[in-house]
């Protein structure tokens, strides 16, 4: 006994101990890989992945046998599995920021446009014909500009780091919600991993997105665990054995009990008491949302109403409060983008049209991103075939888990408010994917043994990592920028005179980052098909009389590395069109050099006509 | 302590010195303090950052949260802390005249306003 006794802690001590080694040893693998330097420009069109060292790979592979280690240990240590959680998360989200030094993404810079729109001119303009959205809905902006203007610090170097910040903090809010969903002390954290490994959409940049999903859920969670009705949120049915037609009866008779008191709530009380019942952080919450984000405003009063109604939580002056602020502020500041877009009301109920364009065609676009858009849907359709499961099987031993369903099927009908420009199917992705990750963890380890839940995690990790790497970091090859690329694209937005007309090879590339409003753009690549063709069937004399247009105060032609990427990934041009383009212009005296990097080029016109010399030379520009 | 007389105290007491509330509201006004000075006297970029994203990020959320919002950990004071941020930037971009170091001036009012009046209330009424 006595042994025994004193023999179990020093077991536990070194299971735990084992855990931490294999994740400190995966870091250090990993950090070992990323500081013995990665030639991401050396990318192919798988990725990221393709540049990975072994050594981070095998330091991955640490990171998960520490995880499923410390799943396996007799005693469960929610610690020690959040802080392979919380490493998952840094080695993942961090590693592209050592690595490129700049931020990532082209529309994230975008956002850095704004900002420095703020700064420059002290208000915002949602009637501006270029990124208007953004200036009606100008809160994450107006927080970039207050602090960009009060550091110095450049909102790119903030945007930088901004993944790994709201992954962080996401993982953080999960955590504590799933941590009232269930009384088994391994799912949350299994749900937590389960989300990071699901999380492909890449909807994490520097952007309103980020900030109101963060927001957002933190909405939710104080929500369920704070005004939350006082039962567990998983109930449990009485009889285990009950046949299939008497659990559809009870779950109804629940679920109609349920709508009645949300109803009930109704009833007549002060609103000073009503709104009481929530916490004053919710409604703040619900109004910087509203002033950020067109869309997280319509999820928000969507699972509030659900929340009441279902009787979850909440008060129904709180899905009140939260419909009114995101309508009023839509109605009263963005008032102009709404009536610009009135043609978008009809685009409501229809799914069909909605969901055009959303979805990559894999037969336009090269092999390797072809895999990458592959890897993407089976990634989402295995968490979402695992998520299934979870519910059925946690059904059928009495847990209904109906709040997590709920707020896992409630994005779907995001699809038929508004195509969101092509994205919105990445946005129910977004706002389903937590409960979807809780749903996923029941069947992996809830009633399990230690052993048996450990492998089928190391399974499922084994599974969704390698997606994960795919989807995520697949289109990195046009998604990074070097600071050779930044630098230059820069140093034109900065000496551009207004009224400058900038013809681009592609969107994609650290765009209208500086002055964006001042500017016209005119990507080659978003051309008619004829414009297209005429393009590359001369690029000289086309881009000549592009360039040679009047009505403009200067124009340059830029064409950058990620502009390559981006046109071959997507099929838009041909291979080797824009260095095509490129060797065209250097062949042509008519066209100047006005700068040139490792990272791409800026092409000008001549000022003055040029005379072809008897030597085969050019005369003085 | 047995003064049989009904009078007001601040509480000084252990138990509100080591009240996560009250240390919370009281690093929200040293927060607020730093961040005000930061906008006053110039400081290298390094030094300005660090004190405003530190403001920024735990000053109002320290400031406004409540007890029971406070247990579900510093994650959830960080994002009303953002946001308390956002909606006091975004009135003051909209109402106008805009200037960063205005507008943090007043979310640091805001916030210094919020933590006091969260103070206040120990301030209580001690009967003998």
């Amino acid at each position: 006994m006595l042994i025994s006794s004193s023999a179990e802690p020093a077991v536990g001590r070194r299971e735990r101990l084992d855990a931490l080694a294999l994740l400190i040893g995966g870091v250090a693998l990993w950090g070992v890989g990323v500081l013995g330097g990665i030639r991401w420009q050396e990318m192919s069109d798988l990725g990221f992945v393709s540049v990975l060292p072994v050594t981070c790979l095998v330091g991955l592979g640490f990171l998960v046998a520490g995880f499923v280690r410390a799943l396996a240990m007799r005693v469960v240590v929610p610690g020690v599995l959040q802080a392979h959680v919380v490493a998952l998360v840094a080695v993942l989200h961090a590693t592209p920021t050592l690595v490129y030094g700049t931020m990532r993404y082209p529309w994230a810079w975008k956002h850095v446009g704004v900002i420095d729109f703020i700064t420059r001119n002290g208000v915002v303009d949602p009637s501006i014909e270029t990124l208007g959205a953004y200036h009606g809905w100008p809160g994450f902006f107006a927080l970039g500009a207050m602090i960009a203007e009060t550091t110095g610090i450049d909102p790119a170097s903030m945007g930088r780091w901004w993944p790994l910040a709201v992954n962080l903090l996401v993982v953080w809010l999960l955590s504590v919600l799933f941590a009232v969903c269930t009384s088994d002390r391994r799912v949350g954290p299994v749900a937590c991993w389960t989300y990071v490994l699901g999380s492909w959409v890449g909807q994490d940049y520097f952007s309103p997105q980020a900030m109101a999903f963060v927001m957002y859920l933190t909405a939710v969670v104080v929500l369920v665990c704070l005004t939350g009705a006082r039962r567990p949120v998983s109930l449990r049915l009485p009889n285990r054995t009950t046949p299939a037609l008497g659990r559809i009866g009870a779950a109804s008779s629940r679920a109609l009990s349920r709508v009645g008191r949300g109803l009930r709530r109704l009833g007549p009380a002060s609103v000073r008491k009503r709104l009481g019942v929530v916490p004053r952080e919710v409604y703040v919450l619900a109004i910087a949302i509203a002033c950020s984000h067109q869309l997280t405003p319509v999820m928000l009063a969507l699972t509030c109403t659900v929340l009441v109604v279902g009787a979850w939580a909440g008060t129904p002056w709180l899905a009140t409060v939260v419909v009114g602020a995101g309508a009023a502020w839509a109605v009263v500041f963005a008032a102009p983008l709404l009536v610009d877009n009135a043609d978008e009301l009809a685009t409501v109920g229809s799914v069909g049209s909605n969901l055009d364009g959303t979805v990559v065609d894999l037969a336009a676009v090269s092999t390797g991103q072809a895999v990458v858009a592959g890897s993407a849907r089976v990634l989402t359709l295995l968490v979402i075939g695992l998520a299934l499961t979870g519910l059925l099987r946690e059904w059928r031993r009495g847990r209904t888990h109906g709040l997590m369903a709920v707020l896992a099927g409630l994005p779907v009908l995001l699809v038929g408010l508004s195509s969101y420009g092509g994205e919105v199917l990445f946005r129910v992705v977004l706002f389903a994917l937590p409960a979807l990750a809780f749903l996923a963890a029941t069947p992996l380890v809830a009633d399990r043994s230690r052993r048996g839940g450990a492998a089928l995690v190391a399974i499922a990790s084994a599974v969704l990592l390698p997606l994960f790497l795919l989807a995520h970091l697949g289109n990195e090859r046009q998604y990074a920028f070097g600071i050779d690329e930044v630098e230059l694209v820069q140093d034109l937005y900065a000496t551009a005179p207004p009224g400058s007309l900038l013809v681009e090879g592609s969107r994609n590339y650290p765009t209208q980052s500086l002055r964006y409003e001042v500017f016209t753009y005119v990507p080659i690549d978003r051309e008619p098909v004829d414009g297209r063709r005429r393009v590359l069937a001369d690029p000289a004399e086309v881009l000549g009389e592009w360039l040679d247009n009047e009505a403009y105060t200067a124009t340059y032609l830029l064409l950058t590395r990620s502009m390559v990427a981006a046109t071959e990934a997507s099929g838009s041009l041909p291979s080797g069109s824009i260095p095509a383009i490129d060797a065209a212009l250097a062949a042509d005296p008519g066209f100047v050099e006005v700068a040139r990097n490792a990272a791409g080029v800026v092409w000008g016109r001549a000022t003055e006509p040029t005379v072809v010399s008897g030597d085969g030379g050019t005369g003085a520009p | 302590m047995t003064d049989s007389s009904a009078t007001l105290t601040t509480s000084t007491d252990l138990a509100g010195a080591t009240d996560p509330m009250r240390r919370g509201r009281v690093g929200a006004l040293a927060l607020s303090a730093l961040a005000l000075g930061v906008t006053v006297v110039p400081l290298p970029v390094a030094v300005r950052g660090v004190v405003v994203l530190a403001f920024v990020a735990f000053g109002p959320g320290l400031a406004l949260v409540g007890r029971d919002v406070r247990r579900l950990g510093v994650g959830v004071v960080i994002v009303v802390s953002v946001a308390v941020s956002v909606v006091v930037s975004t009135a003051v971009l909209l109402i106008g005249p805009w200037s960063g170091p205005r507008a943090l001036q007043i979310l640091v009012g805001v916030t210094a306003v919020v933590a006091t009046a969260g103070l206040l209330p120990r301030t209580r009424k001690v009967s003998g």
